[in-house]
């Protein structure tokens, strides 16, 4: 789907941190990944910008790696902090979800 | 504004320096790349930081992080414009929000205006 970009804003940044709670990855793998699911629209700068504001708020370890081509790789993967948010965000998103859900069923 | 950010970066010799490394390395990127992020830094520029924050230019770490992110996906063979997709302009202010240390300054321009309202609602409120 399309033009997605608005209301996704904040919910990328949990759909990122499961995607590295599953395994060690790196930019462009959750990029393409994220396209796979559906959301043809994310690039790989804003999974960039994300990955950024993770390692600011101290929620992931981070491991260079060598690439076959170009500079090592940084590598991806949940601390504790990192773990406690991805928690948070489930909680908050079932709340959400729920609530939308309430309000369009109502008669 | 553009007149404030050349005497922030031209201010001091060891970040000029640290500024003409950082744009040798925009140089040897491929040319779209170098052309975005040209075009991406001037805008940059005359926007100004989110906040206010000067520092945000002066200490380049915004700009390295962004050359990084080039060197990569040009070595990987991928274009720009898959890189940074085509609202040049929203990218440009969410890389910038990121890379914005929320420097004490801001912390404690805030705090004291939370402190302020509540002090003044919470003595009306008795």
């Amino acid at each position: 789907m399309e033009n997605l970009t608005e209301m996704l804003k904040g919910v990328l940044e949990g759909c990122v941190l499961e995607i590295i709670s599953r395994k060690e990855t790196y930019g462009y793998e959750i990029t393409r990944r994220l396209n796979a699911l559906g959301f043809q629209d994310v690039v790989e700068g804003t999974v960039y910008t994300i990955l950024i504001r993770l390692e600011k708020s101290k929620l992931v370890e981070i491991t260079k790696k060598p690439s076959d081509m170009g500079p090592p790789r940084k590598f991806f993967a949940l601390n504790e902090a990192g773990r406690e948010e991805l928690r948070m965000f489930w909680e908050k998103w079932e709340f959400v979800a729920s609530k939308i859900n309430q309000l369009r069923e109502e008669q | 504004m553009l007149d404030s950010i050349i005497k922030l970066i031209i201010g001091d010799m060891e970040e000029k320096r640290a500024y003409k490394q950082m744009m040798k390395r925009v140089d040897a990127l491929p040319k779209d790349y170098r052309f975005a992020f040209r075009k991406i830094q001037h805008y940059m520029f005359t926007v100004g930081p989110p906040g206010g924050d000067m520092t945000l230019f002066t200490d380049l770490t915004m700009f390295t992080d962004l050359v990084d992110l080039f060197e990569a996906s040009a070595a990987e063979g991928r274009q720009v414009l898959d890189v940074i997709g085509i609202d040049v302009g929203k990218f440009s202010d969410e890389f910038m929000r990121a890379s914005v240390i929320n420097t004490e300054n801001t912390e404690k321009l805030r705090e004291k205006l939370n402190k302020e309202i509540m002090e003044k609602f919470n003595k009306e409120g008795q």
